[in-house]
C-alpha cells in the first residue's frame, strides 16, 4: 500500500512540477528596446522633473522616484508638499511599464493613469489639473505641446508625455538576465542555489514573468494576519473579499528599493524573504537559504538606463 | 437672348443628375466605409472572442504554474480591443441597442478580469501550497510514526485527486483530515500543524476554483456576451446591406427614369432645333426685317434684311436701342402708345418713317411683339416692313387722282372739285367766276400725223404759256386731250377777262419749237361765267364748252363769250360727230360721181368722186357740213380710204360702159396729206381693187397747197412718180405763187366754182377764169371748170379756151346706177 501510494504520489508530483521544469524559465528576459515616441519622451521627461507640476512647485515626479537611487525615494513612506507625509511606500519607477496595473492596490490601468494619482494627491503634489494647466499654459510647454499634440496642453496629453518617458525607465542586463540570455558565470553559484530555491519553495508562483512580479494581486498574509491598515484591491472594489489583496510587488532592483512592502515595514532583504516564507508560503526557512535567496535576488539589480544618468547631469547643471 | 435667371429644363436637369451621381457616388462611398467599418468591428469582435476563449483556456489550466506575463497581456489586449468598440462613433453608428450590449459585454469583461485576478491569486498560492504539502509529507515520513504517515499520505493523495480532479469525493478529504486532526492532538508537531493548515487552506482554495470555473460558464458570462455582440453586428450589416442594396436600386432607377427623361428631352430638342433652323433660315431670308431686344429693349439679333434696309451693319446696332432709326417725323404720342401697349403685355402695328444710317428716309410698316417665355418677359420682337415703294406708290396715285402726269397740271376732278368750293364760295359772297375752256386748234392733226411724242410735247408747253399767261390765283388744269378749263376767281369784269383770253392767245403767237418741227399753234376759248352761265361746274363746262365751239366756227384762234343761241348749233355739230362714229360701218355713206366732159365735143372723159351721207339718226348732211368736221375730229382718214377705195371700184365698172372714159377724181383731204401711212394705204387700196394709178386724179385744194408748200411739193412729187394725176381743186381761191405753181407736179387746174358763177356777168371773175385758162396753158396744165350751170356758161368758157367742164348744166352728181345708165345713153 505504502508503495502503491508512493509510485502514485511520485507521478502526481511529477505532473504537478512537469510545467514548472519542462517550460522556458519563468522569469523572462527584459526588453533592451522599447518602442517610444521620442519627442514625448523628452517632454515627458522635462515634465518628471519639473516641481511645476505640484501646487507649491516644490515636488516632481523625481522627488519621490530618484532615478538614480533604484527609482524611489528610499523612505517608508514619501513626503509631499509641505512636508506632508503619505501613508504608502513610493514603488519604484524603474521597469513599472511591465506592471500589469499600478499603485499598490491596482487601481491604475497604465503609467498614463498612474500619474494622474499624485498630481492631484493632497499629499503629495496637491495640484488640480485645471490649476497645472493654467500654469503650463504660461511656460514654453504651451508650444511644446502644441507642436505634439492637437489639443495642447490637457490632462491627458501630461500624463500621456510624462507616461512615455516612463517607458524608456527600464533597467535591462542585470546579472540574472544575462544568465537566462545563456552567460552561466554572470551569477555565482550561490545564486543560482538562491534561484532553485526561489523556485522550489514557490516563490516563483507569484513572483514570475519579465518583471518577476507585477502581474497578479495576491493576499498581503495567506497564511496568517499581516495586520497592515491599507487594505490593498479592497480600497477599489469594496469587496470583502478582496481585503489585503496588493499588487504582487517586482523583484528588479529590489536590492535598491527597500524599505520593503507597501508600508516599508523592513529596511533589509533577509527580512523581508523571511517575512514571504512565513506570512505568504506558511513555510519554515532555513538562514541559509534565506541567505541564498538574497544572494539571487541582489542579481536582479540592471542597468540604470542612460537617458536617466543624462536626465541627472541635467540637473546638477 | 437666354434670360439669365431662369435655368432651363435641361441644364437644370443635367444638373440634377450631376447631383444626383454625385450623391450617388459618395453614397457608394459610404457603402464601402461602411463594409470598411462592419469588417473591422467584426474582426475587432472576433478578436474579443479569440481572446476570451484564452482566457478559458487559462481558467482551465487547474494544475500548471503559469506565467500570468501572457494572459496580463490578454488581458490589456482585450481592453484596448474593446475600447476601439467603445467610441461615440461606433455607438453612433449602431445605436443604442448596441450601447446596451456593448455594456453588458463590458460588464462581463470587469467581471471575468476579477475572475482572472481571482484565479492567478488563487492559483499561486494553490500551487505554492501543494508544493509545499509534498514538502511536508516527505518530512513527515521521514520523522513520525508510519500509522500517522499513512493518513498524512493519504490526505496528501486525496488532496491530490481533488486538485487534479474537480469531481472527488471531497468527503473522504474530510473524514481523513478529522483523523489526522485526531492524531494531531496526539502528536503535537510544527510540521503537522503546518500540514494541516495547508490542506484546509488548499480545500478551500479548490472550492473556489470550482465556483470561479462555474461562474465563467454560466449564463451572461462574457462567452454570451461577445456571442450577442457578434450575432448584433452581423445583423446590423445584413440590414445594412439590404438597405443599400434597395438604395442602389433607387438610385439606379432614377438615374435610369433621368436618363430617360433626358433622351426625350434631347429628342425634343432636337426636333426644336430643326424647327428653329427653319424658323432661323425664315427669319433671315424673310423679307421682313427682324429685330429682337432684350426685356431692356437693347438689340440682340437683327437679320440681313435690317441691314439692307437700314444700311446699320449687325456690329453696329446690337446693345444698341432702336430709337436710333428715329427720323424724328413720328410725334412722340405714337412712341408713347407703343410703350403702353407693350407693358400690357400686348401687341402693338404702326407705321414709323425711320432714318437711315445714310440720314435718307423710308417707310416701315411695324408690329412689335413682346415675347413671354414661362410666363416671364425675355424680348421683344419687331417685324418691319419697308412699305416706302408702297407709300411713294400711294403719293403718286394720289398725286395722278388730282394732276395731269403729262402736265403737272390739275386735272378734271381736281378742279372740278375746287370750283365746287368756289362756287360756294362765290354764292355766299356773290362774286363771279370765269371759266376759260381752252382747245387747241387742229391738235388732233398733229398728234395723228407727227406721233403722239410731238403731240405730248405742244400740250406740255401749251400748259405752260396759259399758265405763264394767268395771275398766281388763276387756276389752270387739264381735263384732257388738248381741252385746258381756266378759271379766274372774283372777275366781275368782261373786260378783264377778254384781256386775259386775249394774252392767252397772245401767248401762242411764237411757233411752238419741238424737237423736229417748228409748230404754228391757235387755239379757241370759250368763256362762261357765274353765275350767269349755270350754277354748277358741269353746266358752267357744258356752256363754256360751247363758248369754245363758237370761237371754233368763227375761225379758231379766237375767244368766244358763252350766249344760249350758241348752243344750238354746237348741238348739231356735236350730233354730227356723234353721228359720224359709226357711219362707214352702219353704210351710211354712198357715192356720186358727176361726169368730166370735153366743152369741145361733150365726151365724158373722167368722173369726180363725190361721198354722200345719209345719216340713220340726223338724216341727209351735206358734206359742207361733215368734211369738216370728220376733218377736226380726224375722221376723215378712215374715210377719205373708203372713198378712195369704193370710187376704184366703181370706176372699173364704169370703164365698162365707156370708151371715153379715162380718170377717176377722188378729193383727198389735207388731213389725209399729212398721213404717213396715206400713199402706202392707197397703193394698198389700189393693188387689191386692180386699178392702175394713171387712172386716178387727186384733187387737193389749192388753199392747202400752198399754206404748207414744203410738205406738199413733196408728197405730191411722190404722188406723181407713182403714176398719179393730181389737180387743184378750188384753184384762184388761195394764195398761189407763181414761182411754185411752177415747180408743183401738177396735172390740172380747176377753176373754182365762184368764178363760173360770176360768167357771163362779173368781169371780175371772167377775167380771173380767162386768166386760169392761160396760166393753166403756158403751164402746160390742163384746165377744167366747175359748176357750169347752162349753156351760156359753157359756151363762154369753151371761148376762152377752157377744156374741161363739169356742172349741173352737162350732169348732175349721180349715183352708181344712174351713171351707169347716163354713161350707156351717151
Amino acid at each position: 500500500m505504502s508503495y502503491y501510494i508512493m509510485r502514485v504520489m511520485k507521478k502526481i508530483l511529477f505532473l504537478v512540477f512537469y510545467c514548472l521544469y519542462a517550460q522556458a524559465e519563468p522569469i523572462s528576459v527584459i526588453p533592451q528596446k522599447i518602442s517610444v515616441n521620442i519627442k514625448k519622451v523628452h517632454l515627458g521627461q522635462e515634465l518628471f522633473f519639473d516641481t511645476l507640476l505640484s501646487k507649491d512647485n516644490t515636488i516632481s515626479c523625481a522627488s519621490c522616484h530618484d532615478l538614480k537611487a533604484g527609482g524611489d525615494d528610499n523612505l517608508k513612506f514619501s513626503v509631499g508638499i509641505d512636508g506632508k507625509v503619505g501613508d504608502i511606500n513610493a514603488p519604484t519607477v524603474y521597469n513599472a511599464v511591465y506592471n500589469f496595473r499600478q499603485f499598490w492596490n491596482g487601481s491604475a490601468a497604465d503609467l498614463a493613469e498612474q500619474a494622474k494619482g499624485p498630481i492631484e494627491n493632497p499629499v503629495e503634489m496637491g495640484n488640480t489639473f485645471e490649476n497645472l494647466i493654467k500654469t503650463l499654459d504660461n511656460t514654453p510647454y504651451k508650444d511644446k505641446f502644441e507642436a505634439i499634440y492637437a489639443d495642447g496642453i490637457t490632462e491627458d496629453t501630461i500624463v500621456d508625455a510624462i507616461a512615455e518617458f516612463e517607458k524608456t525607465l527600464t533597467t535591462p542586463n542585470a546579472p540574472f538576465d544575462k544568465y537566462l540570455s545563456g552567460e552561466s558565470n554572470a551569477i555565482t553559484q550561490k545564486q543560482k542555489d538562491g534561484y532553485a530555491i526561489f523556485k522550489s519553495i514557490g516563490c516563483i508562483a507569484c513572483h514570475h514573468g519579465v518583471n518577476i512580479g507585477g502581474n497578479l494581486y495576491n493576499k498581503f498574509g495567506v497564511i496568517k494576519s499581516t495586520h497592515s491598515t491599507r487594505t490593498g484591491r479592497h480600497e477599489v472594489t469594496k469587496n470583502e473579499a478582496d481585503k489585503y489583496y496588493f499588487k504582487v510587488a517586482s523583484l528588479r532592483n529590489v536590492a535598491q528599493t527597500a524599505p520593503y512592502f507597501h508600508d516599508g515595514r523592513y529596511k533589509h532583504l533577509e527580512d523581508a524573504v523571511k517575512f514571504m516564507a512565513d506570512y505568504q508560503l506558511g513555510r519554515s526557512i532555513s538562514a541559509e537559504e534565506v541567505d541564498k535567496i538574497v544572494a539571487f535576488l541582489k542579481a536582479l539589480t540592471g542597468e540604470i538606463p542612460k537617458v536617466a544618468l543624462d536626465i541627472r547631469i541635467g540637473v546638477v547643471k | 437672348m437666354m434670360n439669365s435667371k431662369s435655368i432651363d429644363r435641361i441644364t437644370a436637369l443635367l444638373l440634377f443628375f450631376a447631383f444626383f451621381l454625385t450623391m450617388l457616388f459618395f453614397y457608394l462611398k459610404k457603402v464601402e466605409h461602411n463594409i470598411n467599418e462592419y469588417m473591422t468591428y467584426h474582426d475587432s469582435v472576433v478578436e474579443l472572442k479569440l481572446i476570451n476563449k484564452s482566457f478559458d483556456n487559462f481558467l482551465v489550466k487547474q494544475s500548471t504554474f503559469i506565467n500570468f506575463d501572457e494572459i496580463n497581456l490578454k488581458v490589456t489586449d482585450f481592453r484596448k480591443e474593446i475600447n476601439t468598440l467603445d467610441s461615440e462613433y461606433v455607438h453612433g453608428i449602431f445605436g443604442p441597442e448596441y450601447s446596451v450590449l456593448f455594456e453588458d459585454t463590458r460588464r462581463a469583461f470587469q467581471e471575468k478580469e476579477i475572475f482572472i485576478e481571482k484565479y492567478k491569486s488563487n492559483n499561486a498560492s494553490l500551487l505554492n501550497s501543494m508544493h509545499y504539502i509534498f514538502d511536508l509529507q516527505e518530512s513527515i515520513q521521514k520523522n513520525e510514526p508510519e500509522s500517522l504517515t499513512k493518513i498524512v499520505s493519504k490526505q496528501t493523495l486525496l488532496l491530490m485527486k481533488y486538485y487534479l480532479n474537480n469531481y472527488s469525493d471531497k468527503q473522504k478529504i474530510y473524514n481523513n483530515l478529522d483523523l489526522l486532526k485526531q492524531s494531531f492532538e496526539n502528536e503535537n508537531t510544527k510540521e503537522l500543524e503546518l500540514f494541516i493548515l495547508h490542506i484546509k487552506k488548499n480545500i478551500k482554495r479548490i472550492e473556489n476554483r470550482i465556483s470561479l470555473e462555474n461562474i465563467v460558464y454560466t449564463k451572461g458570462s462574457l462567452n454570451d456576451n461577445l456571442r450577442k455582440l457578434h450575432i448584433f453586428l452581423d445583423m446590423h450589416h445584413e440590414r445594412d446591406i439590404y438597405i443599400e442594396k434597395i438604395i442602389t436600386i433607387i438610385f439606379f432607377s432614377l438615374a435610369l427614369m433621368i436618363l430617360v427623361v433626358l433622351f426625350i428631352m434631347h429628342k425634343r430638342s432636337l426636333r426644336i432645333k430643326k424647327e428653329l433652323l427653319g424658323f432661323k433660315s425664315a427669319v433671315e431670308n424673310s423679307d421682313n426685317s427682324i429685330v429682337i431686344t432684350d426685356v431692356d429693349k437693347n438689340i440682340t439679333y437683327v437679320n440681313d434684311v435690317f441691314e439692307k434696309e437700314t444700311g446699320y451693319k449687325k456690329e453696329e446696332v446690337l446693345g444698341q436701342n432702336p430709337r436710333i432709326l428715329q427720323s424724328g417725323k413720328i410725334p412722340q404720342s405714337v412712341y408713347d402708345d407703343l410703350h403702353k401697349v407693350l407693358e400690357r403685355g400686348e401687341k402693338w402695328e404702326g407705321e414709323f418713317i425711320n432714318m437711315r444710317k445714310d440720314k435718307s428716309l423710308y417707310y416701315e410698316k411695324t408690329s412689335i411683339t413682346p415675347i413671354y417665355i414661362d410666363n416671364e418677359l425675355t424680348n421683344y420682337l419687331a417685324i418691319k416692313l419697308n412699305v416706302t415703294n408702297y407709300i411713294e406708290q400711294k403719293q403718286k396715285l394720289e398725286y395722278l387722282a388730282l394732276y395731269d402726269s403729262l402736265t403737272s397740271l390739275p386735272n378734271r376732278a381736281n378742279i372740278e372739285e375746287s370750283l365746287k368750293k368756289m362756287i360756294k364760295t362765290a354764292k355766299r359772297n356773290l362774286t363771279k367766276i370765269t371759266i376759260f375752256f381752252i382747245d387747241l386748234d387742229r391738235f388732233k392733226i398733229i398728234n395723228d400725223t407727227l406721233g403722239h411724242n410731238i403731240g405730248d410735247e405742244v400740250l406740255i408747253e401749251t400748259g405752260k404759256r396759259i399758265e405763264n399767261s394767268l395771275r398766281d390765283t388763276d387756276k389752270v388744269a387739264r381735263l384732257g386731250g388738248d381741252e385746258f378749263i381756266v378759271v379766274l376767281e372774283n372777275s366781275d369784269d368782261k373786260y378783264h377777262s377778254s384781256k386775259v383770253c386775249e394774252k392767252i392767245i397772245q401767248a401762242f403767237r411764237e411757233p411752238i419749237q419741238t424737237k423736229e418741227h417748228q409748230l404754228n399753234i391757235t387755239l379757241s376759248i370759250g368763256v362762261s361765267i357765274f353765275p350767269e352761265d349755270g350754277l354748277d361746274y358741269q353746266t358752267l363746262f357744258k356752256h363754256a364748252d360751247i363758248a369754245m365751239y363758237q370761237a371754233k366756227n368763227a375761225g379758231k384762234n379766237t375767244f368766244r363769250y358763252y350766249q344760249k343761241q350758241l348752243s344750238i348749233d354746237v348741238e348739231h355739230r356735236l350730233n354730227i360727230e356723234q353721228g359720224l362714229k359709226n357711219a362707214i360701218e352702219n353704210n351710211e355713206f354712198y357715192m356720186v360721181y358727176q361726169p368730166k366732159y370735153k366743152l369741145s365735143d361733150k365726151k365724158t372723159v373722167g368722173l369726180e368722186a363725190l361721198v354722200r351721207w345719209e345719216s340713220n339718226s340726223l338724216g341727209f348732211i351735206a358734206p359742207d357740213e361733215f368734211i369738216a368736221i370728220a376733218e377736226d375730229t380726224g375722221y376723215i382718214l378712215s374715210l377719205g380710204l373708203f372713198i378712195f377705195k369704193q370710187a376704184c371700184q366703181d370706176f372699173l365698172i364704169f370703164t365698162q360702159h365707156s370708151v371715153d372714159l379715162k380718170t377717176i377724181s377722188i378729193n383727198i383731204s389735207a388731213v389725209q396729206l399729212y398721213q404717213e401711212t396715206f400713199i402706202r394705204d392707197i397703193l394698198s387700196i389700189i393693188e387689191e381693187v386692180g386699178i392702175s394709178p394713171k387712172s386716178i386724179m387727186l384733187e387737193i385744194t389749192e388753199t392747202y397747197i400752198m399754206k404748207n408748200i414744203n410738205h406738199s411739193m413733196k408728197v405730191l412729187h411722190e404722188l406723181q412718180k407713182i403714176g398719179f394725176s393730181i389737180s387743184i381743186d378750188d384753184f384762184g381761191t388761195g394764195h398761189s405763187s407763181l414761182n411754185y405753181l411752177k415747180k408743183l407736179p401738177i396735172d390740172e387746174l380747176k377753176i373754182d366754182k365762184s368764178f363760173i358763177d360770176g360768167i357771163p356777168d362779173d368781169k371780175n371773175d371772167i377775167a380771173i377764169t380767162q386768166a386760169i385758162i392761160g396760166l393753166s396753158k403756158n403751164l402746160s396744165y390742163t384746165n377744167i371748170a366747175e359748176g357750169i350751170e347752162n349753156e351760156i356758161q359753157e359756151k363762154v368758157l369753151l371761148g376762152y379756151g377752157c377744156l374741161l367742164g363739169q356742172g349741173f348744166y352737162f350732169c348732175k352728181p349721180k349715183k352708181k346706177k344712174d351713171l351707169i345708165q347716163f354713161l350707156k345713153n351717151k
